[in-house]
């Protein structure tokens, strides 16, 4: 069936055609609808991790046991990931496993920009770069086989134009699979020496089939028109030079991971002039360069960082734009109306103490209570950053800032330090129940009671605060920061977004569509399947309930 | 050669911008064209502004419309018109805040309607697109925004 799907969509149907029966991941744009669409599909068991290492690691559990998986992350999240990335292209797979990474060039939604082809190369895994929404869905699909034949997780990366914008795919059924049994094979999965060492070696025989397997790789297609001008790319970058240049022959390569340097010298034989287009750095380039294929110097100096797109392609031809491309005006604001964030930020600003800060809603204090943060370096961080500072200055003070997802993200282990080292950082984690920066989803910790776990880890000062005002965080803040111990205060409060108070529901068995409530034209009510829903951001104002002749709105 | 048509919504969050967007790029796809269509409504449920793009032809390569290229660009009930993007012969279309109030939630079928004169999709790929995205008791109403606004173009020729 031909629909219009987003590179995302596309992502988690290839995973479900492939057979899937397990997804992990963390939320973090532009990856998190990955996960979200997964999670319409039945017959897989799709979650959220506490982080990225543990997704990766659960699916690496799921293809020990035979099954087939995918773990999805951002960018950064891969950071999170390598460890056990490194060493899985050592073991291996029995069911095929897939990283689907998002990165995001121009770093609209991050703290920084990365190219995570260079975990793939650095990694020995092959990496696949669909370039739009057809091949988002194909390239995954065909990831499971090619993990599986080769003995090797695969890597399928995406950036925001392609994860976040929808074109036509072709959907298709799904596959069954044999049900594999597990089984003992320490020699391959118990990586000490001599059993990582034999991997090692196995991992190059693997990888040398990979490169031979890369010249032939269907999915790499080579439009030869013009002569003089030739272009090697892949992914989104693709249809920028396509746009940019509709006479130019291009070698649009699917696997980039081996690359394939064959088929790349035979594409720059009898070309005039060569280019390598590709955001963000000269990964594929350099490769080129190295093996001695020539790449026309001067014509096509790319910016080093952020998307490219056709005028900025058409302008590097012709020697116009060099180094950085204009910032983009940040589209993430400020805080909700509402939020309780407000109140903490607004106190901290004024305070004068060093906040350390850490990734989430809250980050952006910077933008709108300026000074209220002092830094924002990766998730997890404030707590260590804080305690670093009071260790480099004994007798000072230090607040940091974390919310739930985070602390439990990364924030654990930061804090039982700071706890062991008896350094009196003051931590304040805003808590409001969910994933909130990313769409409100849930995480790991929310069954967890926090407090039992802070007075576990040492912590003897703790203060738990509902919707603190102003007055009432500030005599808290003072306590702590002067109590001279390892001190928590956990603010709590609804996400004005994410979680309502009192949300309203449809029940399916009284509700004919009768359209009654959609007039209003709120937001949340929409139609799924004959009945009406009522998303995740509805109030509870009990308009729609009130126009409801069937009493189906509770 | 290959034309491609591109075509910027914009907006404020909760008028049917995406919805509309998402209608046109539905019509371009059962009328047989590439299509591709892009959101960026991040900021959309604090209440900030809204842009989705479409493009479709016989084969349609970047997914964004770049800064004036925009053959079409309907705006909905906002006062920041994202007017960068209008291509110097294209056409605006705007819903005033006031016009969009008065059409209530189907400001967004009434710009379509305008939009759907000069565009070259059927008005069959536009019924059925419509159909795909309302319920029953909903349809007729959203198709009669549609037509209204139509029929307006058509009759004024100009955008309103």
């Amino acid at each position: 069936m031909r629909e219009l799907l987003t590179g995302n969509e596309a992502v988690a149907r290839g995973a479900f055609e492939a057979g899937i029966t397990f997804a992990a991941g963390y939320p973090g744009t532009p990856a998190t609808e990955i996960i979200e669409e997964i999670q319409r599909f039945p017959e897989v068991t799709a979650c959220w991790a506490a982080n990225e290492k543990v997704a990766l690691e659960m699916a690496s559990g799921a293809s020990f046991a035979g099954q087939r998986s995918i773990v999805v992350m951002k960018h950064v999240g891969l950071n999170v990931a390598a460890d056990p990335l490194m060493t899985l292209a050592y073991t291996g797979v029995r069911g095929g496993i897939v990283i689907a990474v998002a990165d995001d060039p121009g770093m609209v939604s991050s703290q920084n920009e990365q190219d995570s082809r260079l975990y793939g190369r650095m990694a020995q895994i092959p990496v696949l770069e669909p370039s739009d929404s057809a091949e988002a869905l194909v390239f995954t699909k065909e990831a499971f086989g090619i993990s599986e034949r080769f003995d090797i997780p695969v890597m399928v990366r995406l950036t925001t134009a392609i994860s976040h914008s929808a074109s036509p795919v072709e959907t298709d059924g799904r596959r069954s699979l044999r049900n594999i049994e597990p089984f003992k094979e320490p020699s391959k999965y118990v990586m000490l020496p001599p059993f990582c060492n034999q991997r090692r070696l196995d991992l190059i025989s693997r990888f040398g089939n990979l490169q031979r397997y890369s010249e032939e790789f269907p999915l790499t297609v080579a439009e030869l028109r013009s002569a003089e001008v030739g272009v090697v790319t892949a992914g989104v970058s693709y249809h920028y030079v396509r746009e940019a240049f509709p006479d130019a022959s291009v070698l649009k390569i699917a696997m980039t991971n081996p690359l394939p340097l064959g088929l790349v010298r035979r594409f720059s034989e009898g070309l005039e002039n060569l280019h390598v287009v590709e955001e963000l750095g000269p990964v594929m380039e350099h490769t080129i360069r190295a093996a001695g294929i020539r790449v026309s110097t001067g014509g096509m100096r790319l910016p080093r960082t952020g998307e490219l797109s056709v005028r900025t392609l058409q302008d590097s031809l012709a020697g116009r734009v060099e180094g950085g491309q204009e910032m983009r005006e940040p589209s993430i604001g400020a805080f909700c109306p509402g939020c309780f964030y407000l109140s903490v930020f607004m106190v901290l600003r004024n305070s004068g103490l060093f906040v350390f800060g850490d990734i989430g809603c809250y980050t952006l204090a910077a933008r709108t209570f300026k000074g209220s943060i002092d830094t924002t370096l990766c998730m997890g961080a404030g707590i260590s950053q804080a305690a670093g500072f009071l260790r480099a200055r004994p007798g000072d003070k230090a607040v940091a800032i974390i919310g739930d997802s985070t602390f439990f993200h990364s924030g654990i282990p930061a804090l039982i330090n700071a706890a062991y080292h008896e350094l009196p950082v003051t931590v304040v984690i805003l808590d409001n129940g969910s994933t909130a920066m990313t769409g409100g989803q849930p995480h790991a910790g929310m069954r967890v009671d926090m407090k039992a776990l802070l007075l576990a880890s040492g912590i003897r000062h703790i203060e738990e605060i509902d919707s603190p005002s102003p007055t009432v965080f500030e005599e808290s803040l003072r306590l702590a920061v002067t109590s001279g111990k390892p001190s928590v205060i956990i603010t709590r409060g609804r996400c004005v977004i994410h979680n309502r108070p009192n949300p309203r529901s449809v029940n399916g068995d009284l509700c004919d569509a009768c359209g009654e409530c959609l007039a209003i034209g709120c937001p949340p009510l929409s139609v799924q399947g004959g009945t009406v829903h009522i998303g995740r951001t509805c109030v509870g104002c009990n308009l729609c309930s009130s126009l409801c002749k069937r009493g189906a709105i509770e | 050669m290959n034309k491609v048509t591109s075509v910027v919504f914009s907006g404020i969050g909760g008028l049917g911008v995406v919805t509309a967007a998402g209608i046109c790029a539905q019509a371009a796809l059962l009328s047989g064209f590439d299509v591709k269509k892009a959101d960026i409504k991040g900021i959309a449920k604090r209440g900030g502004a809204v842009l989705s793009s479409v493009r479709f032809g016989e084969r349609v390569n970047s997914p964004r419309v770049e800064e004036s290229t925009a053959d079409y660009l309907v705006n909905i009930g906002s006062s920041e018109k994202a007017l960068p993007f209008l291509s110097d012969t294209g056409l605006l279309i705007d819903i005033h805040r006031d016009l969009a109030a008065r059409h209530g939630r189907h400001a967004n079928l009434y710009a379509l309607g305008i939009l759907s004169s000069n565009l070259c999709l059927e008005l069959d790929t536009w019924f059925e697109a419509i159909g795909n995205r309302f319920s029953q008791s909903a349809r007729i109403a959203n198709i009669e925004s549609f037509l209204v606004g139509r029929r307006s173009w058509t009759q004024a020729g100009t955008a309103v």
